[in-house]
């Protein structure tokens, strides 16, 4: 019975999230800006990297994944205002195979949204292979679910509060996407800087990216101890999502 | 004026006056939260400007500052216009159209509130700055305010026009980020006129130097390289965001009407 | 006014000696704080399978919080529940799968239509195709909903929503059906028609859960009734017993052929059972009694053997519900 009902709540979400589709096209509007006019702008300005475009570009696909596992989050705490956790918490499903379905549906979505780019970034440096194609879709999936699992984690515990839940998140943006490599290499940190970034799992994200791709190698951290990283912190963080979700959270306070 | 009238007058002023104040509560409600962006705002200035001076042939910190500061102000402008998005979707507006306000009097004070709410956080980030940019500790600096207030209101139309054609739904946040994106992408915020030029076609160049943006990021500019402020942008300024404030009122009376004619919007 | 409590809770008594298996839910020391406040305390309550149970409590009396916690919505912080045998801290899972509970108030899909989220509801149960759009095809027609099963539910009127929300647990029809102000927002022939609907899901099998404040509802849904008060269980009882358990409950208007003298009016007033007496006219007496059907045989009995004044006319009128749930509740208040 589990399976067809995850399969069901998987559908019934799918549905509600490709309803609209003016998110997704505004992902794609906000990458083609972003590294058609400013990318290429900056890459102009910047001398110290060669092909700072793409570096650029595969910088925007961590952001977009990123932005879709932090809307995860909020759609999570979002369910709990509105009243559709408490909903979900009264049907025949695990607390487990919620998080899961919760994990694919940001998994879903997010190749939706950068499979495009993706193939853009590809087709325009030359480096699109099929193997290239399906690599770089595994880092960013992997890296969905990582942050994603972090993101639906704090959310638990933060669900009481959407200020709560917006502030953890802004900051935590803050720390992940500015010290890290998603729009420029450790070589170019100041020192303190680097020091963090390389504390930062989204670095190692962001530059196994680039590997997979092939995307100035020369700038990038070892591409096997990026991968080990990478999963170590989707394991940790589905974890750390799953504990919370099964111990901590319930419906919201009701008379 | 009947002192029936001048009672309707000051009541409705009170009760614009509250709506605005609803409106900026949104936006800043809790100084936590406040605090929270503006020190993401900083770790802009002090992460990736100073980063990227490393990595380019100009001294970007000092041009990407003043970019913060406008994009900031640009942001919150639009935040508080989503106030207004979310009192249509829950129902808020049809108790605004209660109160004893008028449909010109309440699309007047959504499009002040933006106006003040992109102010406010624009003069605390040029607040912060000054500490990261000495020289922007000037007299002119103060001048600058009254110029992030226009400037604002014109977001407020700006945020009205989206309300608009988001039709009070969801969309308003996409196109909000759309046109931010546009606007501050088209302008000298974030890059400077020669690259855009390389860049762009001279009528697209052009236009991009006469966006109130660029306008407003090049003047903190003139003002922390101590170069004189240009008068012309400022007219250019005021002209456009009366132009914006007058669409915007228009679009929030048809959006009122609407919701008093049949319910909803 | 003394209330016999535990006299009238046949929780505690004949229910000692019924089977765990005869009971949908077993609450033990149930209890859920929210912070420092105690929402509901230490609730020990059996509901037998089979019956509609109405949960009838003021705001805030812990009904809400009772029916979470026996859906799995929420945790308790001591004690625990049995739901058709199932543990709720043990087998959440197993409870979820034999009830389901309707909201108090309906919200969560805003951009689903009504057939979709019945559709999703009822697969969730298990229940699938032909089978699935028959039922939901069914639910939506009983609950005059077909007209607007392709409307958004944020365009749906509060009446609407409402059914919709109630609508849900009659797709699949669990063993346990819960029910949280059922009928809130929707208009008297809704109303009618969901109590109808109700009941009939008794009569099917299922054993139903329904928390109101509504005194009407209670009475037409109702074979026990339980009040709770400030997160307190009060009494469970038949409407009935717990009429009868009014002190001084039942009014007897008295009217006499003579004048009533004053040895009439003592022996009237010493009879066991009355709670009070008032004179309303010189020969019409209104007596406050706890159980007519005791008090007037002994009343005739005596007025026969004085013999003194011939009695006229005798109506005797019964405690309403209201008066149950105020005696009940404001004796906590």
């Amino acid at each position: 019975m589990g399976r067809s009902q995850l399969t069901s709540l998987l559908k019934f979400d799918l549905r509600e999230a490709f309803d609209s589709v003016a998110f997704t096209v505004y992902d794609w509007f906000f990458f083609g800006f972003q590294f058609f006019i400013y990318g290429e702008i900056l890459s102009k300005l910047v001398i110290t990297l060669p092909n700072y475009l793409f570096y650029y570009g595969t910088g925007l696909l961590i952001l977009m994944s990123f932005n879709v596992a932090s809307w995860s989050g909020r759609r999570f705490v979002e369910s709990a205002h509105e009243g559709r956790l408490r909903y979900l918490l009264s049907l025949p499903i695990t607390r487990g195979e919620m998080f899961l379905e919760q994990l694919l549906i940001g998994v879903i979505i997010n190749l939706t949204r950068v499979l495009p780019p993706l193939v853009v970034i590809l087709l325009l440096s030359g480096l699109y292979t099929p193997y290239t194609l399906a690599l770089s879709l595994v880092v960013l999936t992997l890296c969905t679910i990582g942050i994603m699992g972090l993101m639906v984690s704090l959310s638990v515990i933060a669900f009481k509060s959407f200020d709560i839940y917006s502030a953890i998140v802004a900051s935590l943006s803050a720390i992940l996407i500015r010290f890290s490599t998603v729009n420029y290499p450790i070589s170019s940190m100041p020192s303190g800087y680097a020091d963090a970034s390389l504390s930062n799992p989204v670095t190692y994200g962001a530059d196994l990216l680039r590997a997979a791709v092939g995307i100035n190698t020369s700038v990038l951290l070892d591409p096997a101890f990026a991968a080990t990283v990478v999963i170590a912190l989707c394991i940790g963080t589905v974890f750390l999502g799953m504990f919370f979700l099964s111990t901590v959270v319930e419906g919201v306070k009701s008379s | 004026m009947s002192t029936e009238q001048t009672v309707v007058t000051i009541r409705e002023r009170q009760a614009m006056f509250r709506v605005l104040q609803v409106d900026l509560s949104y936006f800043f409600r809790t100084k936590w939260l406040i605090g929270t962006l503006v020190a993401l705002n900083i770790s802009d200035m002090l992460v990736a400007g100073l980063v990227y001076t490393n990595m380019m042939s100009i001294n970007y910190f000092y041009f990407f500052v003043p970019g913060v500061i406008v994009s900031g102000m640009f942001a919150a402008a639009l935040d508080v216009g989503r106030r207004v998005n979310l009192g249509l979707n829950e129902g808020v507006t049809q108790y605004y159209l209660s109160l004893p306000v008028s449909l010109n009097g309440l699309s007047f004070a959504h499009i002040v509130s933006a106006g003040l709410g992109g102010t406010i956080y624009g003069s605390i980030l040029l607040g912060v700055a000054v500490i990261f940019v000495p020289k922007l500790a000037s007299p002119i600096t103060l001048a600058i305010v009254p110029l992030f207030f226009i400037v604002s209101m014109g977001l407020g139309g700006i945020a009205a026009i989206l309300n608009l054609v988001s039709k009070g739904g969801d969309r308003y946040w996409v196109f909000a980020q759309g046109v931010q994106m546009i606007l501050l992408g088209m302008s000298t915020v974030f890059y400077p006129i020669s690259e855009i030029g390389a860049f762009f076609p001279s009528l697209v160049t052009n236009a991009i130097s006469l966006n109130p943006l660029s306008q407003v990021a090049g003047t903190l500019r003139n003002v922390a390289n101590s170069e004189p402020i240009s008068l012309t942008g400022f007219g250019l300024v005021f002209a456009t965001s009366i132009i914006l404030f007058l669409v915007g009122m228009i679009c929030y009376r048809y959006v009122f009407q609407k919701v008093w004619e049949v319910g909803k919007f | 006014m003394p209330v016999a409590k535990q006299s009238f809770d046949i929780t505690s008594s004949e229910i000692s000696e019924q089977k765990e298996e005869e009971f949908a839910v077993i609450s033990t020391e149930l209890s859920k704080d929210y912070g420092k406040k105690r929402a509901l305390n230490r609730l020990n309550l059996k509901i037998d399978k089979g019956q509609i149970l109405v949960l009838l409590g003021p705001n805030g009396s812990g009904k809400t919080t009772f029916l979470h916690l026996i859906s799995t919505v929420l945790k308790p912080t001591e004690g625990t529940a049995l739901v058709m045998g199932y543990d709720i801290r043990r087998e959440p899972l197993k409870v979820r799968q034999v009830s389901a509970i309707s909201f108090q108030d309906p919200r969560g899909f805003w951009r689903h239509k009504p057939a979709q989220i019945l559709s999703f509801h009822a697969s969730m149960y298990g229940v699938s195709g032909e089978e699935r759009k028959r039922k939901v095809e069914e639910t939506l027609k009983d609950f005059e909903l077909w007209e607007s099963r392709s409307t958004k539910f944020m365009h749906l009127s509060g009446g609407q929503s409402k059914r919709l929300e109630v609508a849900k647990l009659f797709v699949h029809r669990p063993k346990l059906a819960i029910f949280d102000e059922p009928t809130t927002m929707v208009d008297l022939d809704g109303k009618r028609m969901m109590w109808d609907k109700i009941r009939q899901l008794k009569e099917e099998g299922s054993t139903v859960i329904v928390a109101t404040n509504e005194v009407r509802e209670a009475e037409y849904l109702a074979d026990k009734i339980t009040i709770l008060a400030n997160g307190e269980h009060l009494v469970t009882d038949s409407l009935e017993r717990l009429k009868d358990s009014v002190k001084g409950g039942d009014i007897v208007d008295l009217e006499f052929a003579l004048p009533i003298e004053d040895n009439l009016l003592k022996l009237v007033q010493n009879i066991q059972g009355t709670a009070e007496s008032k004179l309303v006219s010189e020969s019409r007496l209104r007596i406050r009694v706890n159980r007519s059907e005791d008090w007037l045989p002994i009343m005739t009995d005596k007025m026969h053997e004085v013999g003194s004044n011939r009695i006229t006319s005798i109506k005797v009128a019964e405690p309403s519900l209201d008066d149950v749930f105020l005696e009940y509740t404001e004796k906590t208040a």
